[in-house]
């Protein structure tokens, strides 16, 4: 299968990721080396998603109907879950059970929805099928 | 649901695979289509039949309950 242009959309915004976060750690001093990280991997991540068949590395179709199916499901349940881990959050806070900070907040979020989403995408994936 | 993929790839001396690459899916989902273990869309069942020279009631076989 050839590469589409959504896949070289992807490789080159994962490039200006990249150029980005290295752009960003060289002019900036105060900058947080948690988000140039964030921004690397998320730029890798682009590249190789958006080039893999370019390298050769995809022969088959990407996806097909049923994947795009499994992986619509993947993203519902892990939004539901980053959603009710949000509302428990909230809770926490405002009983005063748990104090946390803005950022720790985000990355427990991103971690989440990272987390559930190959989670779920993986137990879908290894089950086949959803209905 | 049941299906006669298996039984009409044989026929026709078709992999998998090369099913697969004529109705431009994974390989995967011909497994679970032939285990009936997946419901394909009108059109994939539409695409599957015409490369197995067969109409679609022949290859897909829905059960009632």
């Amino acid at each position: 299968m050839e590469t589409t242009k959504t896949d070289k959309i992807i490789g080159v915004l994962g490039i200006f990721f990249c150029v980005g976060a290295v752009a960003l750690l060289m002019t900036t001093e105060t900058i947080d080396i948690t988000i140039i990280l964030a921004l690397l991997v998320a730029g890798v991540i682009c590249i190789v998603a958006g080039f893999s068949r370019c390298l050769g590395y995809r022969k088959d179709p990407g996806t097909d109907e049923r994947t795009r199916k499994l992986s619509a499901f993947a993203a519902t349940y892990s939004w539901f879950i980053t959603f009710m881990l949000v509302n428990i959050l909230f809770l926490l806070d405002y009983f005063g059970r748990l104090t946390i900070t803005v950022s720790q907040t985000l990355g427990v979020i991103f971690f989440i929805m990272l987390v559930t989403m190959f989670g779920m995408s993986a137990y879908l994936k290894q089950k086949g099928y959803v209905e | 649901m049941k299906t006669r993929i298996k039984e009409l790839r044989a026929r026709y001396d078709l992999t998998q695979e090369e099913l697969a690459k004529k109705v431009g899916v994974r390989r995967e989902t011909i497994v679970f289509l032939e285990k009936g273990r997946y419901n394909p869309s009108l059109k994939l069942a539409y695409d599957v039949a015409k490369v197995l020279k067969s109409d679609i009631e022949e290859v897909f076989i829905f059960e009632e309950d």
